[in-house]
């Protein structure tokens, strides 16, 4: 027997190699799965191909022929209504640890419909979510609103973002996976703390302030237009940019304010006292107070804004217990000016 | 749980109508069973709208389910039905019971289901033509089922519900998936058709058994009734010479049956059989060719149940697939190998008397005894002698009891008598009219009674001449039997005292044309799909190898004729170009590979908007020509360098520029920036 060259033996094997290579390809650029049907139809095609070969019947051929052949058409459809699905999701309130938040999801499809889509995105940081979308035009983009529980302070990343679908025989669930960079900022889980609990409780409540959101002279927030609204409060720079009427929100200056500080973290439920903290602050500024805030590595002058409210919950859901320490200066600055420590209030509550 | 979809129970009914027509097609079905699947597809219609009644339905199941699987049982055991038959009969049972409880998505699909084993199940019955446009019809029902159950399925389990125009969207995308399903898996079809090795392994099981009942070698005497004109084609048959076609005399010889028991007629109990092996060419040769007067003949026998081979005059030399052949001492050729497929086959024959005289190797000495020694034949032989009166010669006798027999009797569908002693007697004395069969055998036993040895041979007469095909039809209803008697110097002489029937009704002269050209389709179905087997894939293969070698020659010779202005001319050679045939191969696949990698290649998911992929898209355009964006200019800065330093692309630019922006800042256009709130 003759021996091959070295260089047919290799293309020899390489050809060889082409049937494996082609099918692991295949595979990992469309991963599919068996549906309980789609088992079922491979096994009777499977067992009308072994009846042909048996009886060499040439109508068992042909049907086998028709049964391959809607498989292949099946696969191509389902295929052609994955590819080029793109997503944008955005949240539609502010996120909180375990707060149900809706989101809303923008599906783009490119040059073939999706039918029968479902979208499974949040694998990690809050329980994943699935959507359900009967159709997607082909170069049409369709919204559907669903809600996110977030479990945890922090960035919430998309996460692994999985297109699968059954069209069009339910013979095979074909799917495909994105990794989307996407992330959201989840503040704290907030609650509205009562009055004793923050330690303001008066023997005579109506002599407390009240909420003073509303006419006055200090900027509070920026709003929606609300009809009776002075046409003069209209924030024009936010209305152009928005598209839609934004209206300046004034307050009344007249509480000294609070500062708050923050020793050191507890040895133990340091998320429940984060937790506490932000909800601390977040009742006395939706009550319009005025609030200061020192913390290990932010020092925050007093102010009764939403946007002081945003930077404290941005700072207690990104902040690292581990790694920030209560500085020397935070904690001088707190003794002077006179502030409440939010560990021994939490502690005493 | 959803209402059924109305496309849904529009596709299950289709395939219920496919299954039904698939197996009262193949004949093999009893009428009652006929009768209950087109009630079938009635209930299917008035059900929908008793849902009470459906609802009552549904609490038999378990106990219909195990009536049914009795009446399985039975079926095969008691009427000894073959497993098929008895499927088809649980299958159309269960499916009226499935119809008349239809309520859930599971049900409609075991209906849709039970529709297509019945098609299975009439494969495996019938292969005729009509199969063709059945299997067709499945393609696009069967894919229009499986859409709307999955659609169905996804309203069930998934709430993903098609209403309002979603609902008007997916029906367009389901009449679209059934129609481009058709020329598509038609393709894929005829390639996996093509392609798959056939490995006939003829692995039997129990009960799976050949349903076809067809030609029999027997002639029985005592059957009553009346026998119907079955229009079945039995078999082609051809001759390459338009002159012999001419001057064939139809007879298709098929057995020669030699005893007779005073009412059936079958082969001689006592012959010895030779069998024939074929040579290294596939024929089997049963005497010299050289020196007669020979003549080819090819016939595709399409119901090959009676392991015989037909064929015009007697044969030299045949070539069929067969490992074997027997031939008895009668001259009759049969095979004992089993064979369900229709068999092609080409036969080398003769008219020649010496051929006749040779052919059968039979002790005519032994076939002049009637051999009924309980019967009276005193009247049968005073006829004999009365017919006979006045002949010298066993000639004449013969010739003169096939006329008196074709004069004075009539030819008849009707048969004559189920239980007479003796209905040879009956026929010539007292009804006077029936089937070939009876005139064949009241001349052999005339004949016998004469002293003159005679046998009656069965087979087919004449058919009919199908002009597209340019070939004889032979149809059931043209089995014949005739007789042969031994004359002295002559041999065995046929005689056909049967009269001719020329008959035939205005309606089917009407549809003469068209039947043929319906013959001739199934003929080509035969040819081209029927008689595919693995010797026909290598020859096909063979050919396709052939025809690219050609071409690839032909290429070959093109690439290197003389190009104009070229003063050196090259021989082309076949041997380069088979050299260069592999690289090609390899080269042809590579870039075939490269292009499927290049469209496959996982794309990096990109979240910016299309105004940004465009505008991105239109700087890399511009940054080949040579203009580059810097990375702290604008879009509007480099504008208006681009006007500044290439004035002729300005509007361009501009253009790209203005629709960008447009795009990309106005929210009416491009709500949806990209990334999240981080």
């Amino acid at each position: 027997m003759a021996i091959l060259p070295t260089t047919g033996l290799s293309s020899l094997l390489w050809v060889l190699r082409l049937p494996w290579e082609g099918l692991r390809w295949l595979f990992a650029t469309r991963p599919i799965r068996f549906t309980r049907l789609g088992l079922f139809y491979t096994l009777f095609v499977i067992g009308v191909g072994a009846a042909a070969i048996n009886t060499g019947n040439n109508l068992l051929y042909l049907i086998l022929g028709i049964l391959l052949g809607l498989i292949v058409v099946s696969g191509f459809l389902s295929d052609s209504g994955l590819w080029g699905i793109r997503t944008q999701w955005q949240p539609l309130e502010t996120l909180y640890a375990h707060k149900t938040t809706p989101f809303l999801c923008v599906v783009e499809k490119g040059w073939f419909p999706a039918v029968g889509l479902h979208v499974r995105a949040f694998g990690s940081g809050s329980k994943p979510v699935e959507l359900g979308l009967a159709w997607v035009g082909s170069r049409t983009t369709t919204q559907q609103a669903l809600s996110v529980t977030p479990l945890r302070r922090g960035w919430l990343p998309l996460g692994e973002e999985r297109f699968s679908t059954v069209f069009p025989f339910g013979l095979f669930e074909k799917f495909h996976v994105h990794h989307p960079n996407d992330r959201w900022l989840v503040y704290p889980a907030v609650r509205r703390l009562p009055l004793a609990e923050l330690g303001f409780a008066s023997p005579r409540p109506a002599q407390e302030p009240a909420r003073r959101a509303g006419e006055g002279a200090s900027p509070f927030l920026v709003r929606d237009y609300r009809l009776g609204d002075r046409p003069s409060r209209i924030h024009w720079k936010l209305s152009a940019k928005r598209s839609a009427w934004m209206v300046n929100e004034m307050e009344e200056e007249t509480d000294p304010g609070s500062s708050l500080w923050i020793s050191s973290w507890p040895a133990n439920d340091v998320e429940a006292f984060i937790s506490w903290v932000a909800s601390f602050i977040y009742t006395l500024i939706s009550d319009g107070k005025s609030v200061g805030f020192y913390a290990p590595g932010l020092h925050l002058q007093q102010d009764s804004t939403r946007a002081q409210l945003d930077r404290i919950l941005r700072y207690l859901a990104l902040v690292d217990p581990a790694t920030e320490k209560p500085t020397v200066s935070a904690l001088e600055h707190g003794r002077m000016q006179h502030s409440i420590d939010l560990l021994q209030r939490w502690r005493s509550r | 749980m959803n209402p059924i979809l109305s496309p849904y129970l529009w596709a299950i009914r289709a395939m219920s109508v496919i299954g039904l027509a698939a197996l009262c097609l193949t004949g093999e079905l009893e009428p009652a069973y006929c009768l209950a699947g087109i009630c079938t597809f009635m209930l299917s219609f008035i059900l929908d709208r008793l849902p009470k009644l459906q609802r009552r339905f549904r609490r038999l199941e378990t106990p219909v389910v195990v009536v049914l699987i009795l009446q399985l049982v039975l079926d095969m055991t008691m009427r000894h039905q073959t497993i098929f038959i008895a499927v088809a009969h649980f299958l159309i049972l269960f499916q009226v019971f499935k119809w008349c409880g239809l309520k859930e998505r599971k049900d409609a699909f075991q209906i849709f289901l039970f529709g297509f084993f019945q098609l299975l199940a009439a494969c495996t019955l019938s292969v005729d033509v009509w199969q063709a446009a059945l299997l067709l019809a499945v393609i696009p029902v069967g894919a229009a089922g499986l859409y709307w159950n999955s659609v169905q399925r996804e309203a069930d389990l998934s709430g993903i519900k098609a209403e309002g125009r979603t609902r008007t969207l997916y029906l367009r995308m389901g009449l679209g998936i059934s129609t481009g399903a058709i020329p598509t898996v038609v393709a894929l079809t005829a390639f996996v058709f093509l392609v798959f090795p056939r490995l006939t392994l003829n692995a039997s099981l129990p009960g799976f058994g050949n349903a076809h009942i067809g030609y029999t070698d027997r002639i029985n005497l005592s059957q009553s009734g009346t026998l119907k004109g079955d229009e079945t084609i039995v078999l082609w048959l051809s001759f390459p010479d338009d002159r012999i076609r001419m001057a064939w005399d139809g007879y298709l010889r098929g057995s020669t049956l030699s005893q007779f028991d005073g009412r059936l007629w079958s082969p001689a109990k006592q012959t010895s059989l030779r069998t024939l092996t074929p040579d290294g060419s596939g024929w089997f040769r049963f005497a010299p060719t050289r020196g007669r007067e020979e003549f080819t003949q090819e016939i595709m026998l399409i119901d090959p149940s009676a392991s015989t081979v037909f064929m015009a005059g007697r044969p030299l030399a045949i070539h069929a697939p067969l490992p074997s052949l027997q031939r008895d001492e009668a001259g009759s050729v049969h095979w004992s190998v089993s064979w369900k497929r229709p068999l092609r086959y080409q036969i080398t024959a003769t008219y020649s008397a010496a051929a006749l005289a040779s052919d059968s190797k039979e002790d005519p000495s032994a076939l002049t005894n009637v051999g009924l020694a309980s019967l009276a034949l005193g009247r049968l032989a005073s006829l004999a002698r009365t017919i006979t009166a006045g002949a010298t010669t066993d000639d004449a006798r013969a010739h003169q009891i096939e006329r008196y027999l074709r004069t004075k009797y009539a030819y008849s569908l009707d048969l004559p008598s189920g239980s007479s002693e003796n209905p040879v007697e009956d026929f010539l004395f007292q009804s006077r009219r029936g089937p070939c069969g009876y005139f064949a055998s009241a001349m052999a036993v005339l004949l016998r009674l004469e002293g003159i040895p005679a046998r009656v041979v069965a087979g087919y007469y004449r058919g009919e001449w199908n002009e597209p095909a340019k070939q004889f039809t032979i149809r059931e209803k043209d089995a014949h039997a005739w007789v042969e008697a031994y004359l002295l110097g002559q041999g065995w002489v046929r005689f056909d005292p049967s009269p001719r029937s020329t008959t035939s009704s205005a309606s089917a002269r009407r549809w003469h044309s068209v039947r043929q050209y319906m013959d001739y389709m199934g003929l080509k179905w035969n040819n081209w799909v029927i008689q595919y087997d693995l010797y026909a894939q290598l020859r096909a293969f063979e050919r396709v190898r052939r025809s690219s070698e050609s071409l690839n020659d032909q290429v070959a010779v093109w690439m290197s004729r003389p190009r104009k202005g070229s003063s050196s001319i090259t021989e082309p050679t076949v041997t380069s170009s088979k050299q260069s045939l592999p690289y090609k191969t390899l080269l042809f696949f590579a870039v075939l590979l490269a292009s499927a990698g290049a469209y496959a290649r996982p794309r990096t998911p990109s979240s910016l908007p299309n105004s940004a992929r465009d505008y991105l898209s239109f700087l890399n355009r511009m940054a080949r020509r040579g203009h580059t964006r810097r990375p702290e200019e604008t879009g509007l800065e480099f504008a208006q360098r681009m006007e500044r330093e290439d004035p002729s692309k300005k509007e361009v630019v501009w253009e790209a520029t203005r629709r960008y922006y447009q795009l990309r800042f106005s929210r009416s256009h491009d709500p949806y920036s990209p990334g999240g709130p981080s």
